[in-house]
Parts: structure tokens; sequence; C-alpha cells
């Protein structure tokens, strides 16, 4: 069996661009920078791997988490693994020949040998639980410092020779997260619980530097270079510090918004890679260098009134810019000297200076207050005219379509035609002026069809230019369309204001995605395939590989109401915006994300529709991935639901339904082609916000469909679609007690429902008379249909095989303790070898088989997945969720 | 317990505040008293890790005013982090014809509101000196029932909570079976993970019968229990201790260890308010009008960065 855990990533040790080894659950991968997995071992029975040391000489690595530790070769190929019969906080290898240093949760350093025998152990003269620790290995054995942070007394710096404490920093509050000594022995940097990430003197032996920058608490601390800081924090991000000596302060100087979710566990530097392992299972690479800011005022320009009005970056190396003068200059950076060279002025531009540009080419085009289109070869300063409107020019948008390229100007006067020109040609389309439909993006295709975007969520087609348009109205919502694109003839990808995306076929009307952005609003498509998109969140303008699930890119510039523009490609950034009338750039590497994530919070509901895995979580998003080599591929997030999800299943090839608190229950539709969702329908709710849909059942029937749901309000609900509406057919107060699962039984005529009180019901359909009920369990019911049989788990440990004869429940077999803590789920297995799986909070997962009146126990396992929430049988392996997602094959 | 954490979903969250509680766990320990008769006569107290203070008051409650007893004015009890000192608070308290009068001892490293009847000592449970001044509020006499319903700051990472809310229950473990008599009883808060069967052996040679209990209060999706220890039986010698103690010769062990199951009991009536379900509120109550916290928290280390984070 193989098994694959995406769970959290909980070290990462960088060694060179081709060596990356990350520790995720039990087991070591080994990646390259650029995203190629080598391998991955498993390498403990239970514990989860919190550390990695290399020793690249004598080629070996030490690996420890929980309390176990196993010292192996850099390919992993042994697996000896060992108890220190405590928590480890760390362990180094030594200079010298065959040491290895363990420092315990109590304080302690266990001194090895390379076989792992004890040599000596050393204990810290102040006896205190630690939170984290660090050893500070140096060539002389002698002089080999102990970094300890405590629950409760801050921190102990102390020397291993003697057991004796050098300091106790106490400036921090609350338990102390990570504590690192410099390697020149100069300084200790710290985090706790407080948020604080502080810095302070060894040798002086005091604070001197205190930073406070994160959102949450702060996990891992690390020095890089001389001055500089690195952490990682609960609120998945990273910050780069810098230390201002004279005002005692570490200061923000690079932040790193890198994972899904919650939580950065880790992270590992390499020259000016920051490699960071998160919440989410993925590990990703950022660039260390900080962001260069470069700023221009008026002295560039020749008006001292010239307020920067526009800029249009042609390339990386050089950025058109347009002045409320009337003027527009070339910044060129292609030297180290930066020139600015004017290169046309028009008093017909004066105060307006509407322009726009064809990256990758010289050409800019700018429009005047009395109709006129400029459009400037910024190399040449050829100029040519165009009258497009007898007013003022009031937008102009851009195109570039294999070359050729197109613009479309608007007037400000609504009457007038919107006029689309081919620069070098001399065609011009006027397109007819539509009811309050400013256009705010438009794009054209090969076959000069044209779509074009506007306010209030408005979008028109044009199969040509004299055709009537196909128009619609609120295509996503009421929000502005921000931007369009042409993916084939007659479907377009199109963003809105506020941060939606869709794919829309233009003939049919209907909509193959549907998604929100984790971006507040999207103005821009920078790439389509993987989709990337740009747009603001509060005062930061980010861009986000929708896809991947990732922000790339972010910049602390204000807000949106500011003129800006940003160039993207082979990895690179330049986006520029005005802030205080002064014109900032800033020039930025962006690393792609290559390795697969998983939720950011407890996995709630997986279900599986041939090869693609719907999954629901704590983080109130479904992610889809997809099964391929055996291995978990991500297609898309969706973000419809606003509270953590309770159950999802696919109750069709085509339909997914899941649901959550505030009554949330969504209907989507889905995409075979394109392997994407699309929200159909939504359950009628209420206004109690926490009212959860706890599961459903869904069955098709004459026009439509029914649904019977169960609530945490105790009721059970029978529903209704008749293909315009839902109706309530029927409900039900149980009792006040939650209820957990819902099912059909006796040919789909009763319904079975199990509740927090330990009982498991039948109701007869669709009165919802009562038909029997039996007390199965002390609490928590889970449970799973098997032929006539129904196997419950509860929150006792218990399982329980119940029979449902002529209406009435009987229980006919139970194992009292066949976990040693909560059962989460049990599902029913396809073949004989065992009815059920069977997965609970003590991370085992068991498979039962019933036969001869006793439940008998098939296998047991162990999985990676804490909090284990919930089991999915697939293709004879498994999927389990909980904090984190394990697959398991045969 | 704030006004946006997610438990305020829960009912016994806004009960609490109604009833004076300063945590919706004053409910877990009087659901678990209802199982267990944990308070039955029970003189002296010892509650662990006891701020907010809400099973203080619980204790409070049913060991003077449900006995007739006038509780008196509570005393808070200054000390430092290593150890503290003790003020007893002098008790105005009558005595009952009937029975003697109750003594209750809180030990909270955090600062604690008074409570009536309750001394309450700031002090750190694994300092040897805190044994003393518990001893010494009793007169030397040991407890009748020590409870714990402390947990550490969850981080996320389980194995490392489990960890260390393992050794918490130990180091509470260690001072207990110095303070309780022969046949008393101890609970203790615990997280129900993938090693909880190891706890259950370790307390397995310290009590007659242990218990997993699961108050109907205690929310059924979260991996909170409650481990009930009775009738405690010293064994000299021994020492709480996760560690497995295997290293004579010098060789580190293989991750191998006993493990057996606690029975389950689920405490509480059936009818009393279920912590997983939805509850409207009457409708003469208006909309959801938000309840203050009862105690809000004493000082919490991230106190500074909260205020920090609103100002910018």
């Amino acid at each position: 069996m193989t098994k694959t855990n995406y769970g959290a990533i909980t070290a990462v040790k960088a060694v060179s661009r081709d060596c990356l080894y990350t520790g995720q659950g039990r087991s070591i991968t080994k990646y390259s920078l650029s995203g190629d997995k080598w391998w991955s071992q498993r390498l403990f029975g239970r514990n989860k791997i919190h550390g990695i040391d290399i020793d690249q000489k004598k080629g070996k690595m030490l690996v420890f988490g929980g309390d176990s530790i196993l010292v192996t070769d850099l390919e992993c190929s042994s697996r000896d693994e060992r108890s220190v019969g405590d928590w480890i906080c760390d362990a180094k290898f030594g200079s010298d020949n065959d040491t290895i240093y363990v420092l315990t949760a109590h304080n302690r350093v266990l001194i090895l040998d390379s076989d792992l025998k004890i040599k000596e152990i050393v204990t810290c003269s102040e006896n205190s639980l630690l939170y984290s620790g660090s050893l500070h290995v140096t060539e002389d054995s002698e002089s080999v410092l102990v970094a300890s942070g405590t629950v409760l007394h801050g921190i102990y710096i102390w020397k291993l020779a003697n057991g004796k404490i050098m300091h106790n920093f106490t400036d921090h509050e609350g338990s102390i997260f990570d504590v690192k000594i410099s390697p020149d022995f100069a300084y200790v940097i710290s985090c706790s619980d407080d948020r604080f990430v502080k810095l302070f003197d060894l040798k002086a032996g005091k604070l001197v530097g205190s930073g406070f920058g994160h959102g949450a608490r702060i996990w891992q601390v690390g020095f890089y270079g001389d001055n500089n800081y690195v952490s990682s924090s609960e609120d998945s991000t990273a910050i780069l510090w810098s230390h201002n000596e004279s005002r005692g302060l570490l200061e923000p100087a690079k932040q790193f918004p890198g994972h899904v979710g919650k939580n950065m566990w880790c992270f590992d530097i390499l020259d000016k890679s920051l490699i960071t392992g998160g919440g989410d299972g993925r590990w990703r690479e950022f660039d260390l260098e900080i962001d260069h800011l470069t700023e221009y005022d008026y002295d560039h320009v020749i008006g001292n009134s010239g307020a920067f009005k526009n800029f249009i970056n042609l390339s990386f190396t050089k950025t058109a810019v347009g002045t409320a003068n009337g003027e527009v200059y070339l910044v060129d950076r292609s030297s180290d000297d930066v020139t600015w060279s004017l290169i046309y002025q028009n008093d017909a531009l004066r105060s307006l200076n509407l322009m726009a540009g064809w990256p990758g080419s010289p050409f800019v085009a700018v429009g005047s207050r009395f109709g006129q289109v400029f459009v400037i070869n910024t190399e040449t300063k050829q100029v040519s005219e165009t009258k497009v409107f007898e007013g003022k020019v009031s937008g102009m948008l851009t195109r570039d379509l294999s070359g050729a390229k197109y613009l479309i100007a608007t007037s400000q006067n609504d009457k007038d035609d919107n006029v689309l020109l081919e620069v070098g040609t001399d065609t011009q389309k006027r397109y007819k002026a539509m009811d309050t439909f400013p256009v705010t993006c438009f794009d054209v295709n090969e076959k000069g069809n044209v779509v074009m975007g506007s306010r209030f969520g408005a979008l028109a087609y044009f199969d040509t230019v004299d055709a009537t348009p196909v128009i619609f109205r609120k295509a996503i919502n009421a929000e502005t369309v921000t931007d369009v694109l042409f993916t084939d003839e007659i479907r377009v990808t199109l963003t809105t204001k506020n941060g939606f995306y869709g794919n829309l076929d233009i003939r049919t009307k209907q909509f193959s995605l549907l998604n929100k952005s984790s971006q507040n609003s999207i103005f821009k498509i920078l790439c389509l395939s993987p989709l990337i998109t740009c747009g603001f969140k509060t005062n930061s303008f980010v861009i986000s590989d929708e896809s991947a699930n990732a922000q790339l890119f972010a910049a602390d510039c204000g807000g949106a109401h500011r003129s800006w523009d940003v160039l993207f490609g082979d990895n690179k950034v330049l986006f520029n915006f005005v802030r205080k009338s002064i014109m900032c750039e800033i020039a930025s590497n962006v690393i792609p994300v290559s390795s697969y994530y998983s939720h950011g919070r407890e996995v709630r509901a997986i279900d599986v529709n041939g090869s693609v895995v719907a999954s629901g979580a704590e983080d109130t998003n479904v992610i889809l991935s997809e099964v391929r080599d055996g291995q978990l591929h991500n297609l898309l997030t969706y973000r419809k639901h606003t509270s953590g999800i309770q159950t999802l299943k696919w109750v069709s090839p085509e339909l997914l339904i899941s649901s959550s608190a505030r009554e949330e229950l969504f209907i989507w539709k889905f995409n075979a082609s394109e392997k994407t969702l699309t929200p159909w329908l939504s359950l009628p709710r209420g206004d109690n916000p926490d009212l959860r849909i706890m599961d459903f059942v869904y069955k098709a029937c004459d026009g439509g469909f029914e649904l019977l749901c169960v609530y945490s309000d105790s009721s059970l609900r029978l529903w209704k679609y008749d293909n315009s509406s839902f109706t309530l057919v029927s409900d039900l107060k149980y009792t006040q007690h939650c209820l957990l699962n819902v099912d059909l039984v006796e040919d789909d005529k009763s319904a079975l429902i199990s509740a927090t009180d330990g009982s498991l019901s039948v109701y007869e359909l669709p009165s919802l008379r009562p038909k029997s009920h039996i007390y199965a369990h002390q609490s928590s019911v889970r449970f799973c249909r098997k032929g006539e049989l129904i196997f419950s788990g509860g929150d006792d440990n218990k399982l329980v095989v119940t029979e449902l004869k002529n209406g009435e429940l009987r229980e006919i077999a139970s194992i009292a303790s066949a976990h040693s803590s909560t059962i989460t789920e049990v599902a029913p297995l396809d073949g004989s070898e065992a009815d059920i799986v069977s997965v609970s909070v003590d991370q085992n997962v068991r498979k039962w088989k019933f036969s001869d009146g006793e439940l008998k126990l098939m296998s047991d396992e162990f999985t990676t997945v804490a909090d284990t929430g919930c089991v999915c049988p697939y293709e004879g392996g498994l999927l389990i969720g909980g904090a984190g997602l394990d697959y398991w094959t045969e | 317990m704030g006004k946006s954490s997610k438990d305020k979903r829960d009912i016994y969250y806004r009960k609490a505040k109604e009833e004076g509680w300063r945590a919706r766990s004053a409910f877990k320990l009087l659901q678990l008293d209802q199982q267990f008769h944990l308070f039955d006569g029970v003189q002296r107290v010892v509650d662990l890790c006891a701020a907010p203070g809400s099973w203080s008051q619980v204790l409070s409650r049913e060991l003077f005013e449900k006995r007739g007893i006038e509780a008196g004015s509570g005393k808070t009890v200054a000390g430092s982090t290593f150890g503290g000192k003790v003020v007893t608070g002098e008790s105005t308290a009558q005595k009952s014809s009937t029975m003697e009068k109750a003594k209750i001892v809180s030990v909270d490293l955090q600062p604690m509101a008074p409570i009536a009847g309750v001394t309450t000592i700031q002090a750190d449970i694994t300092h040897p000196q805190t044994l003393k001044m518990i001893l010494d509020e009793f007169g030397g006499e040991p407890a009748d029932f020590v409870c714990s319903d402390g947990a550490p700051d969850v981080t996320g990472l389980h194995d490392l909570d489990e960890y260390t809310q393992a050794q918490l229950i130990l180091s509470a473990l260690q001072l207990t079976t110095q303070l309780l008599r022969p046949g008393g009883n101890f609970v203790a808060k615990i997280f129900r993970g993938r090693d909880i069967d190891l706890m259950y052996f370790q307390l397995g040679l310290l009590f007659e019968q242990v218990t997993c209990a699961k108050p109907r209060s205690s929310r059924g999706s979260s991996l909170e229990s409650f481990i009930v220890c009775q009738g405690y039986k010293p064994r000299s010698g021994w020492s709480p201790d996760l560690a497995t103690g295997v290293m004579v010769n010098k060789e580190l062990p293989l991750p191998i260890s006993e493990r057996v199951v606690a029975p389950f009991v689920a405490c509480g009536d059936l009818s009393e308010y279920d912590s997983d379900a939805t509850y409207t509120l009457p409708s003469g109550e208006g909309v959801r009008v938000s309840l203050d916290p009862v105690q809000s928290p004493t000082c919490p280390p991230y106190k500074r960065a909260v205020e920090m984070k609103r100002k910018n």
C-alpha cells in the first residue's frame, strides 16, 4: 500500500537548488527547487517529522519528530526509528566525529554517538518545560550552547558543558515558540505567543530589538545575513525584518504571503531564496531580495504642474509616461542611468491625457479632448492621428492579437459609436452605442468577433460590426466587468470588479466555470492558462494564480484609487503607481508554485467522481483535484460557502452538492470536459447564521429531485425541486439534539437519521411519521448503510451493527472499544474482504467484516492525519481527511 | 470565549453569561458531578489551572451555597511565578451545625478575580513551594478531590498540543499524588487524540477506576474530554512520566508503548441542552443581544499585539 500524505509541511531543509527535503507527515520528500519531485520515503511509524539536519560531508541525514529520531543517508534508504522518550525540540549533528545532540522538552540534552547510543545526558539547572529550543553546535564541543524556549519562564541560554544558565530573557510574554542563536554567537532571535519577534545581544545579555508585524502567532525565526531576520507565522506569511539599532526596532522589510488557510510552519534559507512550508501541504520559494522601489518626482519632467497621469509598461525596461501637461515621455532603464525623454507634446492632450499601449511593441496611443487618437511610436517618435469623435475621447482600450494592434475608443457622449481601430491600417469599425453601456473592457478574435464588457455586469457580443449584439445584463453579477478574453470562438473568460471570474458560452449563455477569487477585486487577466489575475486586496495590489490558489506578488500601494500599470511575464513583475504625486515603480521576481496544495484547515468531507476528487473543509472552500499517476493534482478552489463545509457529495456524475452553516446548501453543475464547477441552485434558507445543514440525501424523481436534509437544530426537512423552485414537502423537529447523518432505507420509502443523543431513528416518507427508534450509542452517531445492515460509530468509541427489518431497528452486534477515541466516520467498502472502514481521532483506520453475528477486525492501519474526520473509499484505496489529507492506494 | 469566536454558536456559551459563570466549562463540571457524584462528602478541594475560575465558582456554589453554608468573601493571593506566597482570606462564614466548612483552593499562574469562599494562589503548579502552600491551607490534611480544566495554548500541531496537554496533566498528577487522600478523586481535561491510550494506561496504575467522560456541554466536534479517576491508590516510588525511561543500557528504545482504552461515559441528561445543536432564541429577547463576558481574560500574552493591530 502506498500512503501519500498531503498534510502540513512541518520541516524544510534546502541543500542546493537540486535538493530540497521536506518533512510532511511521517515522510521525507526530495524535490528540486524547480519543482521536480525525486522521491518520497516514509520514515516514522506514528510521529510526524519536525526537523531535519544534514551532514553533507558524511552524506548523513538526521530526522526527528515527536519523541522519534533516526539517522539515515541522503536518500533515506534506511529507517531505524528510535525513541528518546520525550518530545524533541531540536537535534543536530556535532561538528566532531559522530556526535549527535538532542534537546528535549524537559530542558535536557542527550549526547548520542552515531549509533544513537547515549554517551551522556546533560540537564539544565532550571528544569522547565520547553515549547521550543535550538542547539548551537560549534567546532569546539566545550562551547556548545543551548537556547531553550519555555512554556512559562521565557528563554534560557545555557552552556552544554556544565548545564549552567548564561541568560534568562523574560522580555516576551507567554510561551516561546522559537529561539535561535546567530552563527557568530552575537545575537539571539526569538518569537512567542505575544506575536513579537525579539532580538537579544548575547554578550551583553539584553534586548536590542523588538518587532511587530504578524497578524497571528509566530512559529519560527531565523537569521539572514548580518542584519536581517526572517519569521514565519500562523497568519500564513513570512516577514523579512531589518534591525533599526537606534530605535531598538525590528522593522518589516518584506512580507511573503505564501500559503493557503492558516499556518506557515517552517522555512529554510538557501542563498537569497526563502523556502517555506505551510499548513496547506505546499512548499514555496520566495526571493529574499528586497523589491526595489524607485520613485520619480517632477524633476524628471519639464512642466512643474505636470502630474503623472498615465503610464504604460512597454517592456521591463521601457515605460511611457503621460502627464497633465499633454506630454508623453519614455522612461528607459536599459542602462544604469535611467533616462527620461520627451517623445511628444500636444496642448490638445492637456489635463486629460488618456493613454493605452501595446506591451512588447514601441506603440502607445493617447486620446484628446477634441476626439483625436494619436498613435505614437516611442522609438521613432512618429505620430499618426485619427479623428474619431466630435467630442472628447473618454476611454481607450487596447488588445494585441498575434501582432495586430487593436484599439477601441469610446466617447464622452454616450450616443456616439464605440470605434475600433487597427494600428497601421485604415480599418475603422464603428460599433453602435448601447443603452447604459460604457465600455470597460473588450476583446477581438481571429474571426473579427468582438466582445465588450461594461458596468453593472453587462457584456455585449458582436458577431460582425453591423450585427445586432447579444447583450448580457448582470453576466456574473451587477458589478463592473473588468476584463474579458476569448478562449475560443464562442467562449469568453470574464472577470468582475468584486473578484469573480467565469467561463461563458456566448451561444448557450451558460457558464461552465464561475468562481470567486481570493482577491477582493480583479482588474485584469494577466494569463489565461494557468489563470493569473491581478487586483486589489485592501491597500495592496495583488497578482494571483487562480488555478494554483497562490498569491504571486503583493505591493502595498495604498489601494485601487490611483493610476497604475502592471507588466507580467517570464516570472517578472513591473508594477507602477502614483502615490502622493510621486510615480513609484516596483520590479520583482515571481517564483511560480509547483507542488500540490490541500486545504489550510481541517478537511471535513471528501467524495470522488471518476478521477475527480471534491473536498470540503473548515476553511469554507471546496477544492477539486484530480487523481493522475497515483497522485493528487489540483484543479481549482471554489469559494462560495461562507462557513466551514459540513458535507459534500457527488449525487450524479454531473452534480455536486455541498452544505455548511448559515443553512448553505449549494448544488453545483460539473463540466466534465473542463473539469470545472458552476453553482446552479441553492436551498432556501432562514436568517440563523449558526444553523448548519449536517447531511443530506438526494433522489431524482419525475420533473426534478427530492432532497432530504438534517439540520443542527434537530430539523429533518424534505425538499422538492420541480425545475423551477424548491418547496418544503414536510418537516419535523426530532428533539432538541443536533442531527448528524441521513440516508434512505426500505427502498427509499423511509429515512434513517442519527443524532448527538446516540440514537438511530426511522421515519416514513414523505409523511415523516416515526417508525422506529433506538439508542445505539451514548452520544454522537455516524452511520453508513450496507445492504440491509446499518453500521454506526459513536463518540463513545463503539461500533454497532443494526438491522432494519419490518420497519424495526434492532442492534445485532457491537464492539465497545472499537477505537480509543471518537469514531468520526464509517464508510461502506466494495468487495468481500471487509464490509466497512472506520476512522477515528485516534488516527487508526480499521476495516471490519460482519459475519457469523460478529464484527471482525480485518485490518488496522495508522494515518498521519490528525483530527481525522472523514474517509472516502476509492478504487480499492482510501482518501482520509482531517488536519491534512491522506491518499492510500492498494 | 471572545464574542467573535466560533464557540458563540454554542448554547452553553450564552447560558453561562446569563447565569453568571465565567466560562461555559462550569456546565461541564456540573454534568460530570451528575454522573460521578464528585462533590459528595467532599471537604477539601484543589482546582488546578483554575483561571478564569468557572470551576471554582461551581465548587463554591456546590460546597457552600448548596449545603446552606455562607461562603464568605474570597481572597486573591498574589505570588511570584516561582512558587508564590499565600495570604489566606479570613472567612466570615458561620459553621453549619451539621457539616464542617469546606475548603477550596484554586491555583493558577494567571491572576484571577476573587470568588466567594475560595482561596486563590497565583503560582506555578510544578513548583515545590506550591504543594506546601496548598497543604498549609488544609491544615496539613490531604485533599478529597483535585480537578484541572487546564489546557495549553493550542498551536494546531496536534502532536505537540497533545504532548503539552499530557505534560500538563502529568504535572497536575504529580502534585495530586502528594495531595490526594487514598480513595480520593481526580478529574482533568484531556484531548482524545492518537496517544490517549498511553495516558489511560498511566492513570490506571494509580486509580481504581479510570473513565473517559464527555459532558453534553462539551461539543462532540471537539477533541476535549475529561478523565475521571476514582479511588486513588498510592504507589510508593511511582513518579508520573511519559518518558519511557528505558535508557539504562544506553540504547534508545524502539517507539513501542503500552496502550489501553478507558471506558467511555457521556454525562449530563439527554433533556439538557445539546452543545452541538443550534437553538433559536426566544423571540421576546429581541435580536441576538450581545452579552458581555462575565469575566474578561485577565491578561493574555497577546494583549499588546491585539491593541497594536487595532490601532494600525
